[in-house]
């Protein structure tokens, strides 16, 4: 049943994903690269991709589409094959420092990201094993306790977008920055 | 083998090709960055 809408929102979001992530890829690779156009391109890939993935959970908030959620230590894990990364969404860092968010989900898809399990439609459970092939960005960094600060989550399970906890809900669903955190989701897609 | 290109195309491709490495590279950045412009 959400075949269709899958669909669909892969024409949508591919159209940044795999153009514009395979140029900046070739980009990247190339050498002798002035800092400050490295500088541009990871933070353009990073915001672009940032963007891509709240829309993403947004839609899958929504019901429209069906999105393998994951809660990891803290954080939402998506994976789609619509993007061609990995894109963690740190719940408790976003909350508190907004600001710092943008970096934090650059970091954390590096372009060897693109390894597996981005091609994967579904996230098998990460295993030992399995997280030798994460990328080093820092979900993966270090081994975080799931504690209050890191937005009450609860433990590490796949989520069912269907039937999100509202507290999950509501953390997934990013406010604008500028409005209040206890804002409710709006229509509109996230401006970045 | 790809279609023979139009003549634009063709032109493109030869001025392309006859830029330096870091030129090549910077033209692609530019098309990135405009391309993720119109994007969104």
């Amino acid at each position: 049943m959400p075949l269709p809408s899958l669909a669909k929102l892969s024409l949508v979001s591919c159209r940044y994903g795999n153009v514009v992530e395979d140029y900046l890829d070739v980009y990247l690779r190339s050498p002798d690269l002035p800092k400050d156009d490295i500088t541009r391109a990871l933070v353009a890939r990073g915001r672009a991709r940032k963007g891509a993935g709240q829309k993403l959970l947004l839609m899958a908030s929504r019901g429209q589409c069906h999105l393998p959620l994951y809660c990891l230590r803290g954080r939402i894990l998506l994976t789609t094959p619509s993007l061609p990364f990995n894109f963690a969404y740190d719940a408790s860092q976003t909350s508190r420092r907004p600001r710092h968010s943008t970096l934090q989900t650059e970091n954390s898809g590096s372009t060897g990201a693109a390894s597996p399990l981005s091609v994967l439609p579904f996230l098998p459970p990460i295993s030992p094993f399995m997280s030798l092939f994460l990328p080093p960005g820092p979900l993966f960094r270090r081994s975080r306790i799931p504690t209050r600060s890191a937005g009450n989550l609860g433990p590490d399970r796949k989520l069912y977008t269907t039937v999100l906890p509202p507290h999950v809900a509501l953390r997934i669903l990013l406010p604008s920055r500028h409005r209040p955190p206890s804002h409710l989701p709006h229509s509109r897609p996230i401006p970045l | 083998m790809s279609p023979i290109p139009d003549e634009l195309t063709a032109t493109v491709i030869s001025a392309v090709e006859s830029l330096s490495a870091l030129q090549k590279a910077k033209f692609l950045l530019e098309h990135s960055l405009a391309l993720l412009e119109a994007g969104q």
